[in-house]
């Protein structure tokens, strides 16, 4: 066991934060807030200074953390730009990858990943968007998608479409992957504006009206699409734990540095048990969201992903950045409701429904557990 | 709990917070508060509440006056917090504190929707970033930072002259700053006010500290305040309930799984036992420990209840358009809104101790 980060990680961790604090500047963070626009000049910074790397999963994850300890909005959106590259990553046909997974690694172009709809969100396996055979190499897709990210600026989206109809009783079954371009015939996104928060990242409501897709744009096996969900859900919630560590520690940022400030300021705010506790309460969720996620991480990032884990750090951590955002916009008062602080408020609850509501978590973390165990009972019989 | 002419009261404002308040309550949001609404606020004497008819008010006592802000908060709590800004922080204290002009003419103004007025009370609220205004060689001058309605006509606000603090009542003479980006009652004007001038000089209101008169006027507006937590609780824990009845996810409605049914059934609940607590308190003689007590924990359920209601509507519950986050946002800026947390936590435990305690 060994709960150390290498030198070379804390090196880049420093990098990575200096970016975001030279970049992430009040008026840009002020500015895509209030106009809800994309910040595409700081993601091609971001791809520029090499910030973003497959190929080094711990750096991403510490940039995601880092990004969103200062700013959220500004971080995610110029890291989610390759949204669900690992889909076709681990399932892309050589075609696939060299169309359009290589562009979306050097931030040429731009991918979303499209599986909520406006009547199934938690239940991934209601979506009604069909895929229907033209038997010429052809399918034809109706349906739309909701809450997409990236969805008015993706070049591409990764789409669970269903491709044949519904068993009732296996209604995960019959799902498929696809990749629509944006330029397809018959698509169109609508950006979707007044979000509470996060408001820099795009989001979209995407409709396929007969849009062709070809046979080379299925990923994968027909059929299986679910199941890649799934398993890219085990590598999304990470980063997403990632972003709730970063939003916690960017709320503890804002207690520490306030209560020092009063007490230099001659207020024994500091002095008192009360601010004592809750220094210490707040630390210690954060220091624990943290570990869980770089455990869950260290198991993904060594092909050995485990749900459970995952679940767990997801859950833990967006609950904590909530927590956190609230222990401190309660300790700032009313100096906080005006600050950068009010806007991390607003960010932080998108964790706790995005990519998985934390009580998907609780359910998948259960489900594991007696699954196991009962396989383990009927071992022993 | 609530008498027959009480339960006629709310009904009635029910009602009118449906039909009329309901359908703009995005647009306050967008927008601030329209001449529109003031003139319908007027007309339904809303806005000088609290004032004695002999001053164009409504009379209202404290638990019509909660009816009143418990229903407009259901569907704008802007408007509520706006409407218990006039009555709570300007008009009883001119009541209770004021001269007979002051009366007359502000409390006039104010019910005919003329002019607003606000509080400005920064001063007992733990802030680093702000200032005292003081007064020299009879000049106020100084910049208050956090001022909500910042573009009322009337200010209430605490100067310091030679060490000694006065609570006083100025007509104009502070220019507005730029407007704050703020996290929530958005429809209410939230910006520093900086002041250079004589004017009102003479209109000193009350004769004892004005630090503590403010903590006094924020200690009288406690069942205001509960009743506006109350109202946004209760709306949004009603939309939750509805939407889960009619949003299914694996089949079923989502008001058919344990855990989320047990949840907005226990906020309910606990929502049912503090509306009858703070009717009995607002019926009774005022006490300052039930008071504060009530609206602590109001507060706190309202903080509570907007969360979960934004959980059960998920993505579209962190939508705008769906007039659910706005309670997230609000139900803490009424918290941080509220008074001094510590302060009231501390004066509640020593009225339970009959000691001084909390020190450490």
């Amino acid at each position: 066991m060994d709960f150390s980060i290498s030198p070379e990680l804390e090196e880049f961790r420093n990098k990575v934060r200096s970016f975001a604090l030279r970049e992430f500047t009040e008026e840009l963070k002020h500015k895509h807030d209030e106009e809800e626009s994309y910040p595409e000049e700081i993601r091609k910074k971001v791809f520029k200074d090499g910030l973003v790397d497959v190929s080094k999963p711990w750096e991403m994850l510490i940039t995601m953390e880092e990004f969103c300890r200062v700013d959220p909005g500004l971080g995610l959106s110029s890291i989610v730009s390759l949204f669900g590259n690992e889909i076709l990553m681990f399932h892309g046909s050589d075609y696939q990858r060299e169309k359009y997974l290589e562009k979306v690694w050097k931030g040429d172009l731009i991918s979303g990943f499209a599986v909520t709809e406006p009547n199934a969100g938690s239940d991934v396996a209601g979506i009604s968007s069909y895929m229907k055979n033209n038997g010429d190499g052809t399918w034809l897709l109706n349906g739309g998608k909701m809450f997409i990210t990236n969805g008015t600026i993706a070049d591409i989206f990764l789409t669970l479409v269903r491709s044949s109809p519904v068993d009732v009783a296996k209604k995960h079954h019959g799902l498929s992957m696809v990749i629509v371009e944006k330029n397809m015939k018959g698509f169109s996104a609508n950006k979707i504006k007044g979000k509470m928060g996060v408001r820099a990242t795009n989001t979209g409501e995407l409709s396929f009206d007969n849009v062709v897709i070809p046979e080379s744009n299925i990923v994968g096996e027909i059929g299986k699409g679910f199941y890649y969900v799934m398993e890219f859900f085990n590598i999304s919630r990470i980063y997403v734990a990632a972003q709730a560590v970063g939003i916690a520690q960017g709320a503890l940022d804002y207690i520490l540095n306030y209560v020092a400030v009063n007490k230099k300021t001659g207020n024994d705010m500091a002095d008192k048990e009360l601010t004592s506790f809750l220094i210490a309460e707040v630390t210690t969720r954060v220091e624990a969201a943290r570990l869980l996620t770089y455990r869950a991480a260290s198991l993904l990032f060594k092909f050995t992903p485990d749900p459970v884990a995952t679940s767990i750090a997801k859950y833990y951590a967006a609950e904590t950045a909530t927590y956190a955002t609230e222990k401190a916009m309660e300790l700032l008062g009313i100096d906080g409701v005006t600050t950068d602080l009010e806007r991390l408020y607003r960010d932080a609850k998108i964790t706790e429904i995005w990519e998985g509501t934390s009580e998907i978590e609780k359910l998948t973390i259960a489900r594991m557990l007696i699954k196991n165990k009962i396989k383990e009972v009927e071992q022993h019989a | 709990m609530l008498n027959e002419e009480l339960r006629f009261l709310k009904q009635t404002i029910y009602d009118f917070s449906t039909k009329e308040i309901a359908p703009k309550a995005l647009n306050i949001e967008e927008n601030g508060i329209d001449s529109d609404i003031i003139f319908r606020m007027v007309e339904m004497g809303f806005m000088g509440a609290v004032a004695p008819t002999e001053y164009d008010g409504s009379a209202l006592d404290n638990a019509g006056y909660a009816v009143l802000l418990e229903e407009i908060a259901k569907n704008s709590p802007s408007l509520a917090f706006y409407l218990m800004i006039q009555n709570s922080f300007v008009i009883m204290p001119i009541l209770k504190y004021g001269s007979e002009e002051q009366k007359r003419i502000v409390i006039h103004e104010i019910a005919k929707g003329e002019a607003s007025g606000t509080l400005i009370y920064s001063d007992i609220l733990d802030t680093v970033d702000d200032q005292i205004l003081t007064i020299k060689d009879g000049k106020i001058s100084g910049t208050k930072n956090y001022v909500m309605n910042s573009s009322g006509k009337y200010f209430i606000l605490n100067t310091n002259e030679d060490g000694k603090n006065r609570l006083l009542l100025i007509k104009s003479g502070g220019s507005k700053g730029k407007e704050h980006a703020k996290l929530g009652f958005r429809g209410i004007s939230f910006s520093p006010v900086s002041f250079d001038t004589t004017a009102g000089l003479s209109d000193y209101i009350g004769t004892g500290d004005g630090k503590k008169l403010l903590s006094e006027i924020i200690d009288n507006s406690a069942i205001a305040m509960s009743a506006i937590a109350l109202g946004m609780s209760e709306s949004v824990i009603s939309k939750a309930i509805e939407y889960s009845k009619v949003r299914y996810a694996f089949g079923y409605p989502l008001a058919d799984f344990q855990p989320l049914a047990f949840a907005m059934s226990e906020t309910y609940g606990e929502l049912n036992i503090m509306r009858n607590e703070l009717y009995r308190i607002a019926t009774s003689p005022l006490d300052l420990q039930d008071a504060l007590t009530i609206k602590h924990n109001l507060i706190e359920l309202a903080k509570k209840s907007s969360k979960l209601a934004i959980q059960i509507h998920g993505g579209y519950g962190y939508l705008e358009d769906f007039g659910i986050e706005k309670f997230y946002r609000d139900s803490m800026f009424l918290s941080v809104l509220s008074g001094n947390r510590v302060a009231e936590l501390t004066a509640i435990s020593n009225m339970i101790f009959g000691a001084e305690v909390a020190k450490i």
